[in-house]
């Protein structure tokens, strides 16, 4: 076994990532999840909501993190889709054999700009949630 | 338990994001090699000036090379944002940081892309392009992809 392939099995915490797109980003297998730039959990935000259930005691909390978990699956979504169109106006400019290199800016500028809007999102949600958590609870949600 | 329940996730997560791929993934870096290589094989059997044809496939090497590094980037980036998270006290400024950095970075590899992309062009005519860009389409969205597995390496 490989050491690639016994550390995927072998990990199992929480990640808590964002990743902008460089050009286009995201490959036929993993586009859907990852390749537009939004690659916001080592594992589905579901899960962390679980683990949330497990960890904090307090109801009210536990409540509003959940609620927390919640706009972070629709931002990541209404952003996803956000990208996606970005990058299906990218393709054709990029087959395009008389594309103009100020076309090719242009969608790569919306790209970006569609990329800082969900790293803020992202942070903008890891902060509330942390509201809503003590460092021992944060600690178990997100251990290695 | 705990042990088992946190494979199962890793193991949902492979499964989730790698879709119906048969078979082990594939890391980006490998595919941008392949494509690469499949670049340089379409230029060498369509361009016939030699001049050229070095031209081109040199411009390949430097595509090759930089889609590589970002590729190796995003990688750097994710293990730095998952250690900052796992920090209950980190600041957000320190995110801020990283992402700046990591975009002020993509902005500097976009235009050097983008210049190798219109040089190539201009080299070759329409029907020699046809047969080369779906092969770059492909290597740049493998730079593009966070390597799963190097990604989960973290967790380890």
């Amino acid at each position: 076994m490989s050491a690639r392939r016994r550390s995927a099995g072998q990990s199992g915490q929480t990640l808590i990532i964002l990743v902008t797109a460089l050009l286009l980003g995201g490959s036929a297998a993993v586009g859907a999840s990852i390749g537009v730039g939004v690659f916001v959990t080592g594992r589905p935000l579901t899960d962390v909501k679980q683990a949330i259930r497990r960890v904090v005691p307090d109801e009210g909390r536990r409540e509003a993190a959940e609620a927390v978990i919640d706009s972070w699956e629709a931002d990541v979504e209404r952003l996803r889709e956000r990208n996606t169109e970005c990058r299906q106006r990218l393709v054709p400019k990029l087959e395009q054999y008389d594309a103009a290199p100020e076309e090719l800016r242009a969608v790569f500028g919306e790209i970006q700009a569609a990329n800082r809007d969900l790293q803020e999102c992202v942070l903008d949600r890891r902060f509330q949630l942390r509201q809503h958590l003590v460092a021992e609870e944060w600690a178990q949600v997100f251990a290695r | 338990m705990t042990s088992i329940r946190s494979n199962a996730s890793a193991a949902t997560l492979v499964a989730v994001l790698l879709g119906a791929c048969a078979g082990p993934p594939k890391p980006p870096e490998l595919i941008i090699t392949e494509q690469a290589a499949a670049m340089r094989a379409a230029i060498a059997a369509s361009i016939d000036d030699q001049s050229r044809r070095e031209t081109l496939l040199q411009r390949v090497d430097d595509l090759e090379r930089v889609l590589k590094e970002h590729n190796a980037d995003l990688t750097s980036l994710s293990r730095d944002l998952q250690a900052l998270n796992r920090d209950y006290d980190a600041p957000r400024a320190a995110f801020d940081a990283l992402i700046t950095d990591y975009r002020e970075r993509v902005g500097a590899r976009f235009e050097v892309v983008q210049a190798l992309h219109f040089e190539m062009v201009a080299m070759m005519d329409a029907e020699q392009w046809r047969q080369v860009v779906a092969l770059e389409r492909l290597a740049l969205e493998a730079a593009g992809s966070p390597d799963i597995e190097a990604i989960l390496e973290v967790r380890s």
